[in-house]
């Protein structure tokens, strides 16, 4: 099966979509320091559905931008974790809520291939408002750094095929996950045959590579800062279009002839499609705000969230999302998943 | 070691609103694990977004803090009610409870306020000398092959406890396992027995699970008698143990010690497993085996000072590695996260001060449990005077706050109730609920890190069985087995229908 | 029929059952998984053969001892007072118990925490015998007031509010009181 042969998409096109390029100094693309509240809304907290856990990328992002938005309009935000099939189970308790622009939801790109699989779960692009996205980002192949089998892609592939398919890479294996999903094209594209092994945590995810458990690790950069500034982790291979500055000595994909579209990972935040108009504009301007609020940037900047652009507003977020469903169901099918 | 320690305690003390936090911790953990239906996870979730507000040290040292008192306030419910304030505290209840009824609560309840107290103590103790090295050796020796090694000899152990005939015992856990397997599989993520119902996709959690069987049954099983006119008041006993009564069972006390440190110390199985081999242990070295189960003072204090002896533990893999143990330290991860640091290596080099404050305070959070647990124990023990039409209310809407808040899934109030009714219905039949309970724990941690380690070994047995802590641990569980499976096969043989 | 009584005979058909019914909807999961050779079916299967093992072993047991339990069984709590159940009064006394409390919990999603939890208070009291009207009224009012004052104004957990008219609105005026009431108290 060649994968290359599935994406026809024009990658300048595609490459302006998800926004390849390293982000420039920050500037704020939302003007207006205030707005007024619409007819008093909101007169109460806001409830922010989160279908992950608090400790995750979710739970942080959403507790990151809960933070800002409430400095900024001093309207609390009440962060409600549902938890539970990939997704899917906070997508539908929120889509149950009253829309009246007082419930809000979290979500990631798992929302945007699960409606890929399955056309009966919703479009996050058409069936909700996007209010922002705030972070978008790239994954890694990592190694442990005092690793003495090999050292760069080129040594770590020569080794990995000479193993017969028992080496190990750590990453969160759900089926058509973006990881499986990009773990498929790299082994396919560099002739490689791994064993990838799910963690469904971060951190026994981590430990496993710390340990000596597995190979290597399948990761977005942000989630393994502290092991890459403790000098534990290095990143061999970077699964993005063009180098970012911080990682200028680590190949992107591109650079060892892999020719794929990458698959990002990204966080945003959404409101019922059919809430008062008003409020949706309000809440748009609240969210996409907060991410120019000082607390926002620097969680940003932390997490390796500023490294590419991660900010899309509502029509920017409409296209990540529809690029992002349509190069998904593309896959599905050359994968011989039963799209619904 | 001591002049870290002794700074630790000077910044802890050195601050008032430090010292707030840190008695706001002590008695909230006390208070919410002994306040029935809920336990410290609730007080935990609910104060985690407030954590923002705290500095990064007086947030991971109120977690630290609620860790420890909270393992011990979970045991006061344990004994006067049947209902365990945590996972780790399920054990505690099976003699604990039987002391209750006995009129015996206050010798109960004392013996956990001291063993908690000694178990935490030595804990924290350990924990400051050995976090760096120990972290060290397990994150090299311990991996998925070796975890499922774990789980099933703690399961080979836990169905010898617990059910009228060892077939029981065995049914019961296996009934665990299998409601463990619905929801997601933890490989694939494939749906699995969710019988039409979306929100199984994310499977039965065991908090609700604990709650179900033990609070809610227990609460059914007193309207019941109370409908049919058989209730009667629990009886208030305040006499306490004395001195010699626990130095009777120090072996047991040295030695649930050093279990409990041993499962706390491993990532993902946390203070349960700690305190169901603690307790296992008590009654395998017991020379009145049957006593237990029956108000057996040996049982409450195995099982309270290896859930202890864990919470030092598992701070180890949590702060030197950042690997949480369990539901409460991954809490603190999301703690550390909101501070922009991240638990691990880089810790103990980044933020020294942070790490020597929170082992501070957990040595000193052990030492209030054993003056602040013995002075409010008599008054907790007038609980059991409260009305019970008052209190069961209270209890189950607690319950169903504690279920629902964790994952915001009225799921796990329905499972919940639905827990308390099997639980009900199971209580007279011999089956072991402790057994089905702790099935559903290690259930899903069982098959992921099976899966993972026959990965790991690429479904060779030998290599598997060539990695010395899986062999020793499989050996010990099979041996555990076969002596189960001949006993019962001979029991049954020797009496002739 | 050894020492086997009907009850024995029910309890094996039920697990019986439960191992038919799980081993019958595995099939519905029955996909590879690329990247393990068990699948999804692989831990859920040997657990249910271990089950029907260990179901027959049980149902040996009980043909040559009955009801009679295994020497030197340990952890094993002391059995609960037997009940007898005389008329159909009893049985819907017990009914009330137990499927009460499940309802309250159905009902969670679409009516909300906030309005269902005094019908809830009330309901327990009342299976639990009490019948004085002003006990009822006042354990219900204070235990909301406790509850909702906890959960509510200190703590602002996300409880179930409801989705459905007007269960949701009462909700929401609760919650617009707790803002307003905060905005008060900051100044």
């Amino acid at each position: 099966m060649n994968f290359r042969k599935t994406f026809k998409f024009s990658i300048t096109a595609a490459a302006l979509i998800l926004g390849v390029g390293t982000a420039n100094a920050f500037v704020c693309s939302v003007s207006d320091a205030t707005m007024a509240k619409p007819g008093g809304f909101p007169e109460r907290a806001l409830t922010m559905i989160v279908p992950y856990g608090p400790a995750g990328g979710s739970g942080q992002v959403a507790a990151g931008m809960a933070e800002a938005v409430t400095s900024l309009t001093g309207v609390s935000i009440n962060r409600d974790h549902k938890p539970g099939g990939s997704g899917t189970l906070g997508m539908a308790a929120y889509i149950a809520m009253p829309a009246d622009g007082y419930n809000v939801m979290e979500h990631i790109d798992d929302a945007s291939s699960a409606h890929a699989l399955d056309s009966g779960q919703p479009n996050p692009a058409s069936d909700l408002i996007p209010l922002v996205t705030s972070q978008v980002t790239f994954s890694q192949i990592y190694i442990r750094t005092n690793e003495t089998r090999f050292s760069d892609w080129a040594s770590f592939s020569a080794w990995v095929s000479a193993q017969n398919g028992k080496a190990t890479i750590a990453n969160v294996s759900k089926e058509g996950s973006m990881e499986r999903v990009t773990m498929k094209f790299v082994t396919e594209a560099a002739g490689i045959k791994i064993q990838q092994i799910s963690f469904d945590k971060g951190a026994p995810r981590y430990g496993a590579l710390l340990g000596g458990q597995v190979d290597a690790l399948f990761e977005q950069p942000g989630d393994v800062r502290n092991f890459l500034d403790s000098g534990d982790f290095k990143p061999i291979l970077t699964i993005f279009n063009e180098r970012p500055s911080v990682f200028s000595d680590v190949p992107t994909h591109k650079d060892v002839g892999m020719t794929f579209e990458p698959l990002l990972r990204f966080r945003g935040f959404f409101v019922h499609k059919n809430a008062p108009a008003d409020r949706v504009a309000w809440l748009k301007w609240a969210f996409q705000r907060g991410y120019c609020e000082d607390s926002y940037q620097k969680f940003n900047d932390s997490k390796y969230m500023s490294v590419i652009d991660s900010y899309r507003d509502t029509d920017g977020s409409i296209a990540l999302i529809n690029s992002t469903v349509k190069q998904y169901r593309a896959v599905y099918k050359e994968m011989g998943l039963e799209l619904k | 070691m001591i002049e870290h320690f002794l700074a630790g305690s000077a910044t802890l003390f050195g601050d008032p609103f430090t010292i707030g936090v840190f008695i706001f911790g002590v008695l909230g953990g006390m208070l919410f694990g002994a306040i029935p239906g809920v336990s410290m996870l609730t007080l935990c979730a609910i104060l985690l977004p407030f954590t923002a507000q705290l500095t990064a040290s007086q947030g991971v040292m109120l977690f630290a803090v609620i860790y420890c008192t909270g393992t011990y306030g979970g045991a006061i419910t344990a004994i006067l009610f049947n209902i365990p304030g945590a996972p780790e505290n399920a054990p505690t209840a099976f003699d604990g409870y039987p002391m209750t009824q006995q009129g015996k609560a206050g010798k109960a309840v004392g013996a956990a306020v001291l063993c908690s107290a000694i178990g935490g103590v030595a804990s924290a103790i350990v924990m400051m000398a050995a976090t760096e090295p120990l972290a060290k050796w397990a994150i090299r020796n311990i991996g998925p092959p070796e975890i499922f090694a774990l789980v099933f000899f703690g399961l080979a152990v836990a169905s010898s406890v617990g059910g009228k005939t060892m077939w029981k015992g065995w049914m019961s856990v296996l009934l665990g396992l299998l409601i463990a397997t619905i929801g997601q599989d933890p490989v694939g993520g494939i749906n699995r027995y969710n019988f039409g119902f979306a929100d199984l996709a994310a499977g039965i959690a065991f908090v609700p699970s604990i709650l179900g069987f033990f609070a809610v049954s227990e609460i059914f099983v007193q309207a019941e008698k109370k409908a049919m006119g058989k209730f009667t008041a629990p009886k208030v006993g305040l006499s306490f143990p004395t001195f010699a009564e626990i130095w009777f069972h120090k072996i047991a006390v040295v030695r649930s010690i050093l279990v409990g440190f041993f499962c706390g110390i491993l990532p993902g199985i946390g203070a349960t497993l700690a305190a169901f081999m603690g307790y296992g242990e008590a009654v395998r070295w017991s020379k009145d085996k049957t006593s237990f189960g029956k108000g057996n003072i040996e049982g409450v204090i195995s099982s309270e000072t290896a859930n202890n002896a864990a919470t030092g533990a598992a701070m180890i893999p949590l702060l030197a590695l950042g690997l949480p143990g369990g539901a409460l330290t991954a809490m603190m991860v999301a703690v550390f996260q909101m501070h922009d640091l991240e638990p691990g290596p880089l810790v103990f080099y980044n933020s020294p001060d942070l790490i020597w404050v929170v082992f501070a305070a957990m040595f000193y959070a052990n030492l209030c449990i054993l003056f602040i647990g013995l002075l409010e124990t008599k008054t907790i023990l007038h609980l059991l005077k409260v009305p019970f039409q008052f209190l069961a209310p209270l209890i189950l809407l607690l319950a169903s706050i504690g279920s629902y808040i964790g994952r915001g899934l009225v799921l796990d109030v329905m499972v919940m109730f639905g827990a308390g009714i099997i639980g009900f219905l199971l209580r007279r039949s011999g089956y072991s609920i402790p057994g089905i309970v702790l099935g559903i724990i290690l259930g899903k941690i069982g098959e992921q890190n099976f899966a993972q380690g026959m990965q790991m070994v690429h479904y060779d047995l030998l290599t598997y069985l060539s990695r010395p802590v899986c062999l020793i641990l499989i050996i010990a569980g099979s041996l555990t087995l076969l002596s189960g499976i001949y006993k019962a096969v001979s029991t049954s043989l020797n009496s002739k229908a | 029929m050894g020492r086997l009584t009907t009850s024995h005979i029910i309890e094996t058909v039920v697990w019986g059952l439960i191992v038919i019914i799980f081993f019958g909807f595995s099939f519905e999961f029955d996909r590879e998984i690329e990247i393990y050779k068990f699948g999804a079916t692989g831990w859920p299967r040997t657990i249910l053969i271990l089950l029907a093992l260990v179901t027959l072993g049980n149902l040996f047991h009980l043909y040559r001892n009955g009801s009679i339990g295994e020497a030197g069984r340990v952890g094993q709590s002391e059995p609960d007072d037997e009940m007898t159940y005389n008329s159909l009064r009893d049985y819907s006394k017990l009914l009330a118990i137990l499927i009460g409390p499940l309802i309250y919990a159905i009902l969670l999603k679409p009516v909300g925490f906030y309005f269902l939890t005094p019908f809830f208070i009330s309901y327990i009291i009342v299976i639990f015998g009490e019948r004085s009207l002003k006990f009822i009224l006042g354990v219900t009012l204070l235990l909301y007031l406790i509850l909702l004052l906890l959960f509510m104004v200190v703590l602002n957990a996300p409880l179930p509010q409801g989705n459905m008219s007007p269960f949701y609105d009462y909700s929401a005026f609760l919650l617009k009181l707790n803002t307003q009431l905060k905005q008060l108290s900051i100044w």
